[in-house]
């Protein structure tokens, strides 16, 4: 995992995805967000949030809160970090300019700051757990258990005691 | 005149902002193009700024600037792989 970025691996799979996204883009435009959507050849969607305050333009071209989400047989991988507005990868100009380190580095606060990146995960998160497959019993174990972590890698569940992923070895 | 490196309200870095409002900056990207006598000229146009720089400045001001710039780069070489 990246340093300016946020990653969680959802062990819900649905074929609703379209829904999933739907719900999270209409919650950030209530609250005022700028929000543009992208299908991936996944089948997953890219999710591009911006507000003026909030995000500034980096050598002309507005930065945002790009949230993947990624679905795979096991389940979802969602990763909420910095980027484009509208753009799935960084632009070459973006990534050579000297002072990108301490741009990326204060937006990245101020998201973090305004918890933006945990409400944009955990908005997906219950919506996903709303359109599972098995959803009842899904969404019901998901409000009422303590938190059960999977490996934000390969999605492999991790006990409580676990540093590092018995799967793929990937640190917690 | 009287630029500032940071925002006064956002505390954000401002560098950003006046590259682009460069005519080297809109000259090399206008056409997408970036050709050796650019990035000559470009190169002797900051060797040029420096040396202005360096006579300008203090000892202290001076051991400060050269400091700055290597801890920049030293910044950028170690964020390369995750930014």
């Amino acid at each position: 995992m990246g340093m300016f970025e946020t990653v969680k691996f959802v062990p819900v799979s649905t074929r609703e995805l379209p829904s999933v996204a739907g719900e999270s883009i209409e919650h950030f435009r209530a609250k005022g967000f700028e929000v543009k959507e992208e299908n991936t050849i996944t089948g997953g969607y890219n999710i591009s949030l911006s507000k003026g305050n909030l995000f500034k333009s980096v050598l002309g071209m507005k930065t945002a809160l790009n949230i993947e989400i990624d679905p795979s047989a096991n389940g979802t991988r969602i990763k909420a970090g910095i980027g484009i507005f509208g753009q799935q990868a960084l632009p070459s100009i973006i990534t050579a300019f000297i002072a990108w380190p301490v741009l990326i580095s204060q937006i990245w606060g101020m998201v973090q700051q305004s918890k933006l990146d945990d409400e944009s995960v955990s908005i997906i998160e219950e919506s996903l757990y709303r359109h599972a497959s098995n959803s009842t019993n899904e969404y019901n174990t998901y409000k009422t258990s303590s938190a059960a972590a999977y490996c934000t890698e390969c999605g492999a569940k991790l006990e409580p005691s676990m540093k590092f992923c018995p799967e793929c070895g990937s640190k917690r | 005149m009287n630029k500032k490196l940071f925002d006064e309200k956002t505390g954000m870095l401002l560098l950003d902002e006046y590259i682009c409002e460069m005519p080297s900056f809109r000259k090399i990207t206008e056409d997408s193009v970036i050709t050796s006598d650019e990035v000559m000229g470009q190169t002797e146009k900051v060797i040029n700024l420096l040396k202005r720089l360096e006579s300008a400045l203090q000892p202290e001001e001076r051991e400060l600037l050269i400091e700055t710039l290597c801890e920049i780069a030293v910044l950028y070489a170690v964020s390369r792989k995750d930014v």
